[in-house]
């Protein structure tokens, strides 16, 4: 599937208009590229990486998160929704990112990855690109049993809290062999009187990502996984889950929350820094 | 008689699948069953048969039964339950009798509202890992090909709905109603106890009420449910209410103050076969729990002052030796030998 639509995408692009200036070319966007990057070094599930304030050796374990509402911006500041084409990792408008090929400390994980979003967009100018990182609220609270792809992928199940991890960040370090684990999904859920529902969640705890200078033929959205660590001691597990779970008092989701543009304990959010894009 | 009469005639020429004998205990509610798992001979069948077999962990080590004994009314008798990789939960393994009737699932969770929703935390969850499932469910589904789903799920076949829905079919079959106190059979230390658990003075019955010993209930014809969480006072470590931060309770979902150490009321059928008690079975015996509530919450009974998150209701009370050998021969009296030894209720 993946190799028809590149195909075509390389058909599309050798009949385009050739006298358009670099950037200005008005083919139809058929993918969106992502990459994990740990600083400068690309992300693999057999390495040890040096990571959060103790630089302790992290090996990962597993990188998914889900992306939903793909946006992309012209010059005129226009919206152009990108729409998904549906596949394993991919429907209902969600995209699942899986960076993780289950070799190294990830063998809980798959050998399928997904790095490049596909779909289509009508060719434009385009200048930006704005998704939301993690699930649409109508999507998040469905009975999970019944789900089809991408949301049956029962490792970003996350049914205590009626619903999926958005971002799921595992790994291993030296202080904590056991591991230690990033999870943001929405919590403090209200329950509905059917059972089973959930009305609204107090931390929905999905941001909205833009990232401008985008080219969709050129451009790379690298999630950078020493960019979400940067502020977190790794060796030492700080209150209830060993890692961050979004608990609201778990002190190890300060740095991660405030780093991924979310709110905090009264703290409000600023942007993110976790995404970031290559040209 | 108009109505019978009238419902007969449509059920001659409508033919329906066979409805569901419940066969219940005196004065149990018919419990409210979710509409895409009705009640039936097969999937009772096929949950029994899932719910014993160890092959629904990963490592194939364990089953829901290694935590969930019917001999032990459906508890394990340990401090904390251990899942199928070694990790200990932070929690004590909750019995399942009457299970079917429960508002909300585990110990603190209103979003948990049906089995089938419960059944994904030890299927998928990683905090701490249970059944080891996560991830994997490509598997899971493949090493259940054994299983003959299409008797009771035709159109869902080998998926984790019907897996989910058939573990939850055959849970609502774990009813314990034939204990002493349900056949009437209490001695004059019993029927004293019952006048004391019902006082003013112990207040026990608040929480612990009705067919099933507590205040979490549903039924078909309850309406929404209710889902009440209480603190008991049993931790209070920092003088202003604190539960561990290894578990808080309610407030763990919600992140609300005021849900800090909050949890759901269990049942008090079966006591002498699930020791220990509380979430997290700090507490050793029924004398124990009875020294706890007597202080006023277990944080006092250690020291403490009265946690100010505590529920008005767990105030504290004396009570004469004569009291308590009362209070407990009536707690014995809600004991079910014949349930935990349901043939029914073990494996296939």
């Amino acid at each position: 599937m993946n190799r028809v639509l590149l195909s075509s995408a390389l058909l599309l692009t050798a009949c385009g208009p050739e006298m358009e200036p670099p950037g200005h070319h008005h083919d139809e966007v058929t993918e969106l590229r992502f990459a994990a990057k740990v600083g400068a070094q690309d992300f693999a599930c057999g390495d040890t990486f040096t990571l959060g304030t103790t630089s302790t050796a992290y090996k990962p374990r597993d990188l998914r998160f889900y992306v939903s509402e793909l946006t992309l911006i012209d010059e005129d500041g226009a919206e152009v929704p990108f729409a998904l084409s549906t596949d394993a990792f991919q429907g209902d408008g969600v995209a699942l990112l899986d960076f993780e090929d289950g070799t190294g400390e990830c063998a809980n994980g798959t050998t399928e990855t997904h790095r490049t979003v596909t779909g289509t967009a009508p060719g434009g100018h385009y200048t930006s690109l704005v998704f939301t990182l993690g699930l649409p609220f109508a999507l998040n609270h469905r009975d999970a049993t019944a789900a089809s792809a991408p949301l049956n992928s029962t490792a970003m199940f996350w049914s205590w809290n009626a619903g999926y991890k958005f971002l799921k960040v595992d790994g291993v370090t030296t202080g904590l062999p056991m591991g230690h684990n990033v999870h943001v999904g929405s919590t403090g859920c209200v329950a509905g009187a059917t059972p089973n529902t959930v009305t609204e969640c107090a931390a929905p705890n999905r941001v909205r990502v833009t990232l401008p200078d985008y080219a969709p033929k050129t451009s790379v959205v690298n999630f950078d996984l020493a960019a979400l660590l940067a502020g977190s001691d790794l060796d030492v597990n700080q209150m209830g889950a060993p890692g961050c779970m979004s608990g609201g008092t778990d002190t190890d989701c300060a740095p991660i929350f405030q780093r991924v543009g979310l709110p905090f304990a009264g703290a409000a959010a600023t942007t993110q820094t976790i995404f970031t894009i290559t040209n | 008689m108009r109505a019978a009469w009238l419902l007969l005639g449509l059920a001659a020429c409508v033919p329906e699948p066979a409805k569901w004998e419940w066969n219940l205990p005196p004065g149990f509610p018919e419990p409210a069953v979710p509409a895409d798992n009705p009640m039936s001979a097969a999937c009772v069948e096929l949950g029994r048969a899932l719910f014993f077999d160890p092959q629904l962990s990963r490592n194939g080590t364990q089953s829901c039964a290694s935590c969930h004994h019917p001999e032990l009314a459906f508890t394990d008798g340990l401090t904390n339950a251990v899942g199928s990789t070694g990790e200990h939960h932070r929690r004590n393994a909750q019995g399942l009798a009457n299970i079917a009737w429960s508002s909300s699932l585990t110990w603190a969770n209103p979003l948990l509202g049906t089995l089938e929703a419960q059944a994904m935390v030890p299927l998928f969850g990683d905090d701490p890992v249970e059944l080891g499932w996560a991830g994997h469910e490509d598997e899971l589904l493949s090493r259940l090909q054994a299983y003959d789903f299409e008797a009771a799920y035709p159109d869902a076949g080998v998926s984790v709905f019907s897996l989910t829905r058939a573990l939850a079919c055959f849970e609502r079959t774990i009813i314990s109603g034939n204990a002493p106190y349900d056949r009437g059979e209490l001695d004059d230390d019993a029927k004293a106890g019952l006048e004391l658990f019902n006082s003013e003075r112990l207040e026990c019955y608040h929480c612990h009420t009705g067919f099933s010993f507590s205040d979490s209930v549903t039924h078909a014809k309850s309406g929404p449910p209710e889902r009440p969480f209480h603190n008991t006072g049993l931790y209070d470590v920092d003088g202003q209410g604190s539960y561990p931060t290894s578990d808080t309770g309610l407030f763990e979902l919600t992140n609300r103050a005021g849900d800090m150490g909050r949890f759901r009321a269990p049942s008090l059928r079966n006591l002498a076969y699930t020791a220990p008690y509380m979430h997290d079975g700090s507490l050793p015996t029924l004398d124990a729990v009875i020294d706890a509530y007597a202080a006023g919450g277990h944080a006092r009974a250690v020291g403490g002052a009265t946690s100010p998150l505590q529920s008005d209701l767990v105030r504290g009370f004396e009570l004469s030796s004569d009291e308590r050998r009362q209070l407990l021969a009536f707690l014995r009296s809600l004991d079910d030998a014949s349930f935990v030894s349901d043939p029914r209720l073990t494996a296939p």
